[in-house]
């Protein structure tokens, strides 16, 4: 498709629509901190959207900062199609939660839901509906500071689904979930969205999102550095690595450097790299005489993927400090981003 | 309107405020109790001797006051010693007056309310901001001056309708313990108002109260942080900077009264507060704060403590 008008159509379906965000927060005892820097973002109407990052790198405050929790200090951001100061007027649309939110402990998760649902002007059957939808039936009635924090998180995705949003934003959703947690949010997720509501998930359990979304953007340091739908996010970051199976690796490895190629050994396979075509080894080898037993593409996963685009990719067994991934440079000015759409 | 609605509720479903309200009522239970255990119904022999007494200090107090009018020349001065304001029923020992004990019995409810006022507005906004449940009030409802207008709104709604029907309660059960174990008598219709004009002074106080904890409780985001100022300003306000200044005035006699907040509550509470600055030549020095000063100083206040907690909350960042 055509850059141009691919970016019109985005411009069209997009539900949120975010460019060139900055975010400091001052701190009289810190100094100031950049929590974005210039950061895009575009989810279209009907995905579900993954938005990765490391810690610290900028999605809740993004988030924060779309529901109008944060001020920006500049950038423009569109949610619905309205801008975030009248915000105020699609409100009622948007159904989230912001890093796992506290809850008043000495009211009843039903309660908590019922004043909820007063001051949105939701009728209060739906307060009985979410409760059993996020599995919660039977405790609605307890304190909520007796919940577990896997409860907590039920409640508060409760929370998000009351008004029946077009669109959801789940920070972290999972947080605390137990694996049938998990599981029952990523039907959840698939069902809203097949009723057409638009999700923003952001999360670090990448088999989720590898596994619900539809496309995603990662970002690292409060600047986007990856996005895309994806299937083609990982097809990009593909090296073009085959993993081959043969009696006499050794011998392997010197008959596709000899045919130009470049490979290695790994724990006792040979891992071909920079091929396009599979059968460029099969030939080359089986024109050596040797004998392929298996034949497997190394794909990337989205792991390695994050790993490397947000330079995070753990080394000397320390924990890699915070704040210490990749920052992609400032985007020079919004011609680029036409460029990044058509990438 | 909804808004309101889920306020109210929250207002009520709330522990902090329940035992607030439980705790007043303690309080006010205790008052009544120390009331009842020291008082008993006049019988008519205690008549006698009250009667008896007031006519002796009557007959006293003749010469006295006649010798004060002679001597001074600002016969103000010699109210005390009038012998027409003697009153039989000031020699009743032992038996609950109403119309004479109620007015300190009022007092003493504005000063309760008012501290309860305090403490329950501080702990409606405060504990709100500081658990996130605000937070997740303003994903539903964005404008951020609606949610604490409402929120302001409901909690002086609130404490009124608690002040009144507390006040109404507390009144009347005084008046019961007049009628049935003490004297009830004397009460004019200007001594009903004067009780009436106290009781609505008391509540107005807790207003007061309940709006600047509120202001200090947003812009603190924490109930503690209204606690803390409270302190803080009786300690270092009322307490220190009163005491710095007396060492450190120059005018010997000057008075630094005007500068703290309990001069215009106490002349908010009995109408009038007379301070002495020998610096001034004027009345001999007598100053006199009116009640209707106290109201401009607690409207400015109140006023200044609105306004600074809603630009503050408007702007700001929520975690
Ligand atoms: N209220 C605040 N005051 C100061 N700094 C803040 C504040 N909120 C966030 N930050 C900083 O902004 C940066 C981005 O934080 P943010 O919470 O958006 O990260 P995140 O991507 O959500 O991380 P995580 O995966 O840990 O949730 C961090 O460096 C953080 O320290
Ligand atoms: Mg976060």
């Amino acid at each position: 498709m055509d850059s141009a008008l691919r970016h019109k159509v985005t411009a069209m379906t997009a539900v949120i629509e975010i460019s060139g965000l900055h975010k400091t927060f001052r701190g009289w005892r810190r100094g100031p901190k950049v929590a974005l820097d210039g950061f895009d973002m575009v989810v279209e109407a009907g995905q579900v959207h993954g938005f990765l990052g490391p810690n610290g790198s900028g999605k809740t405050t993004t988030l924060r900062a779309l529901l109008g929790l944060v001020h920006a200090d500049s950038g423009d951001m569109r949610i619905l199609g309205t801008t975030s100061a009248d915000y105020i007027h699609v409100a009622h649309r948007v159904g989230a939660i912001v890093e796992s939110p506290a809850f008043f402990g000495n009211l009843s998760g039903q309660r908590t839901l019922e004043l909820l649902a007063m001051a949105g002007g939701v009728p209060r059957k739906r307060v009985e509906e979410t409760l059993v939808a996020v599995g919660l039936r039977d405790r609605g009635e307890d304190l909520v500071k007796s919940y577990s924090l896997g409860m907590k998180q039920r409640l508060a995705v409760a929370s998000a689904l009351l008004k029946q949003p077009e669109l959801l934003i789940l920070d972290e959703p999972a947080n605390g979930l137990d694996p049938a947690g998990i599981h029952e949010m990523r039907s959840l997720v698939r069902e809203l969205a097949s009723r057409g509501v638009t999700i923003l998930i952001s999360s670090h359990l990448l088999d989720e999102i590898e596994q619900v979304c539809d496309s995603m953007t990662i970002i690292s340091r409060g600047r986007r550095v990856t996005h895309g739908p994806v299937a083609q996010v990982l097809a990009q970051h593909d090296k073009g690595e085959y993993s081959v199976r043969v009696a006499d690796p050794a011998g392997a490895l010197e008959a596709i450097a000899a045919a130009g190629g470049s490979a290695r050994l790994n724990e006792g396979k040979l891992v071909v790299s920079g091929v396009t075509d599979a059968s460029w080894i099969t030939q080359t080898l089986g024109t050596a005489g040797h004998w392929l037993t298996e034949l497997t593409a190394l794909t990337p996963d989205l792991e390695s993927v994050f790993l490397d685009v947000t330079g995070t990719r753990p080394g000397n067994g320390l924990m890699s400090d915070v704040d210490d991934g990749w920052q992609p440079p400032a985007p020079a000015g919004r011609a680029e981003i036409e460029i990044e759409v058509t990438r | 309107m909804n808004l309101i609605k889920a306020e109210i509720l929250r207002f009520s479903s709330r522990r902090f405020i329940q035992i607030m309200v439980v705790m007043l009522l303690v309080a006010f239970g205790l008052t009544i109790f120390t009331v009842m255990a020291s008082t008993e119904q006049p019988t008519t022999e205690m008549w006698a001797n009250a009667r008896m007494q007031a006519a002796e200090t009557r007959h006293y107090l003749e010469n006295e006051y006649a010798n004060c009018v002679a001597n001074l020349t600002d016969t103000r001065r010699c109210a005390d010693l009038d012998p027409s304001k003697v009153v039989v029923e000031d020699y009743l020992y032992g038996v609950f007056h109403f119309a004479r004990q109620i007015e300190a019995l009022v007092f003493f409810l504005g000063a309760f309310l008012s501290l309860f006022g305090y403490l329950v507005m501080a702990s409606f906004i405060g504990s709100e901001l500081h658990s996130g449940g605000m937070t997740n009030l303003l994903l539903w409802r964005p404008n951020r001056t609606q949610v604490l207008g409402s929120k302001l709104g409901v909690g002086l709604g609130m404490l009124t309708a608690i002040s009144v029907v507390f006040s109404l309660i507390y009144i009347g059960t005084f008046y019961g313990i007049a009628e049935t174990m003490g004297y009830a008598g004397g009460m004019t219709a200007s001594g009903w108002s004067h009780v009436a004009l106290i009781t609505v002074r008391g509540i107005g106080m807790a207003l007061v109260a309940g709006l600047v904890s509120f202001a200090v409780a947003t812009v603190g985001r924490h109930t503690a942080a209204a606690l803390g100022a409270l302190l803080g300003y009786v300690i270092v306000w009322e307490g220190g900077a009163r005491l710095i200044m007396e060492i450190a005035s120059r005018n010997v006699g000057a008075s630094n009264d005007p500068y703290f907040l309990s001069t215009y509550i106490a002349a908010w509470f009995a109408g009038e507060y007379t301070y002495y600055d020998y610096t001034s030549h004027l009345d001999n020095g007598a100053m006199i704060v009116y009640w209707w000063q106290a109201a401009v100083v607690f409207g400015a206040l109140t006023a200044a403590a609105a306004a600074v907690a809603f630009t503050g909350f408007r702007r700001r960042d929520l975690a």
